[in-house]
């Protein structure tokens, strides 16, 4: 058995909050919105033929996996990425890593995963967490929705990991083992800016970053006419659950890269940052104000003025601020 | 209006503690205020998302509710009604059963579930975690649908 002395933060994004994790526990001192900058998750897609749950698909961030990823590569650690068929192999594998001292982490799907909040209950495949130590049959787990650590057994464990559906994880584990002498923020963070500006404003293809949010908006005002009350409320419903919901820290993700701004002023030492994120911080808000007036209408009491054009409006509105404040980066 | 907009949670608004749908845990959110700038908070979750989960679930019963009714009329196969139940897609359901996504989507119309053999049939029931009488009985000992009690 082993049981590693890994320190248990709660974070709003669960990829960021592992990246931060992992990272603390070998002394690099990264906060969750950091690693969540640094790992340009910030995103926006809408793509109305890919259909998940009978719904068109919104994101909100990059790819399942690209924060870790992507953190680490920048600030020059090495890491380990497997992939698994066989599921023996993969606990085996999963258990040399922690005998070997390093904190794991795991992608699962949350369908079955004994201990989380049950109305949280969907094939959702690109959940992550840690597992740092195990005793027997039994698996000492970070996950950082909850608020305290848990165990889950050995069969449990299997099972989320070998979820299947859309994005399969198939066994999916990663950990750090190889850390520079020196780590150099600044050119991580501003990298990281540059990349999120860039999938912002900057990809010539129309239904990503704002362009995706205007498309979206021009969308929305047809939902209610082309697919009836029910339809549009159940796919506005889906993508302000996408925006609220799912680990986003509140406002898909805009609160979070707001902080890594207000974070980075100080880390890169350029001023600019700290007022870039208070439009940042404002734009959220008009990202919540959005999310509220739409799980009105979602309730069936929304007033004439709430309708979906209104919901339009604040969309188009948020595009304009959001491309101003990428606009502002992409020159940092 | 003006009351209505301060619904709209902001930095310093506890959420209610029981909320609308069930289970309660508490979560870290960010929060933006011209004054305090960020601030990291534990918090259940708000009035907006409580509302959503809890449309989902109501989205997702009624869809249930559907193809119960189609199932028991025989317009749909009782695989169909599982994979409802069980919140699946075909692509699970294949995932899961290890057929082909045609091969599911096929058996999903009553003409073709008729002429399967038990052992087919078994291999669905095993996925839904219920037994091949139960699940052409359109019940189920576990209840999953309901994700939250």
């Amino acid at each position: 058995m082993i049981k590693l002395d890994f320190e248990h933060r709660q974070s709003g994004h669960c990829e960021s909050g592992v990246t931060s994790n992992l990272l603390h526990y070998h002394g690099i001192k990264i906060s969750e919105p950091l690693a969540f900058g640094i790992g340009a998750g910030l995103f926006f897609s809408y793509l109305p033929f890919m259909k998940m749950q009978d719904a068109p698909t919104f994101a909100f961030r990059v790819w399942p996996g690209q924060v870790f990823k992507r953190t680490t590569h920048e600030l020059g650690i090495k890491s380990r990425f497997q992939n698994f068929r066989d599921e023996k192999k993969s606990m085996d594998v999963l258990k040399s890593a922690l005998d070997q001292g390093f904190p794991v982490g795991i992608t699962v799907g949350i369908y079955n995963l004994p201990y989380y909040p049950p109305e949280y209950r969907t094939h959702f495949n690109g959940h992550n967490m840690v597992i740092y130590g195990y005793d027997n049959d039994k698996f000492y787990v970070s996950d950082t929705v909850m608020e305290e650590k848990k165990e889950i057994s050995y069969e449990d464990l299997v099972r989320i990991r070998f979820a299947k559906g859309a994005m399969a994880p198939k066994g999916r584990l990663y950990y750090p083992y190889y850390f520079p002498k020196e780590i150099d923020l600044r050119s991580g963070v501003l990298s990281g800016i540059k990349k999120t500006a860039k999938n912002m404003v900057g990809v010539p293809f129309p239904l990503v970053g704002v362009k995706g949010i205007r498309i979206l908006s021009k969308s929305l005002r047809k939902w209610e006419k082309k697919l009836g009350q029910d339809k549009a409320s159940y796919y506005l419903g889906q993508m302000l659950r996408m925006e609220e919901e799912f680990g986003t820290a509140g406002a898909g993700y805009r609160y979070l890269y707001g902080a890594f701004l207000n974070e980075a002023a100080d880390v890169a030492n350029k001023p600019v940052l700290k007022e870039i994120a208070a439009e940042m911080g404002e734009t959220a808000n008009k990202w919540r104000e959005y999310s509220y007036y739409g799980s009105r209408n979602c309730k069936r009491r929304a007033k004439p003025e709430e309708s979906y054009d209104m919901l339009a409006d604040l969309l188009l509105g948020i595009a304009d601020r959001e491309e101003k404040i990428f606009r502002k980066l992409l020159k940092i | 209006m003006e009351n209505e907009t301060n619904k709209i949670p902001g930095i310093g608004d506890q959420p209610e503690e029981t909320p609308l749908y069930g289970y309660r845990n508490r979560e870290v959110f960010y929060f933006y205020d011209q004054d305090k700038g960020y601030i990291q908070k534990v918090v259940p979750h708000n009035n907006i998302v409580q509302v959503l989960i809890k449309h989902g679930w109501d989205v997702s019963e009624d869809k249930i509710e559907g193809i119960r009714k189609k199932a028991e009329a025989g317009l749909v196969s009782p695989i169909a009604f599982h994979m409802a139940r069980c919140l699946m897609d075909t692509v699970t359901l294949a995932g899961y059963s290890g057929f082909p996504k045609w091969r599911v989507r096929r058996h999903l119309k009553p003409s073709v579930y008729k002429k399967l053999d038990e052992k087919t049939k078994k291999r669905y029931a095993e996925v839904f975690g219920t037994s091949v009488r139960e699940m052409e009985q359109l019940t189920s000992s576990d209840q999953t649908e309901k994700g939250a009690q």
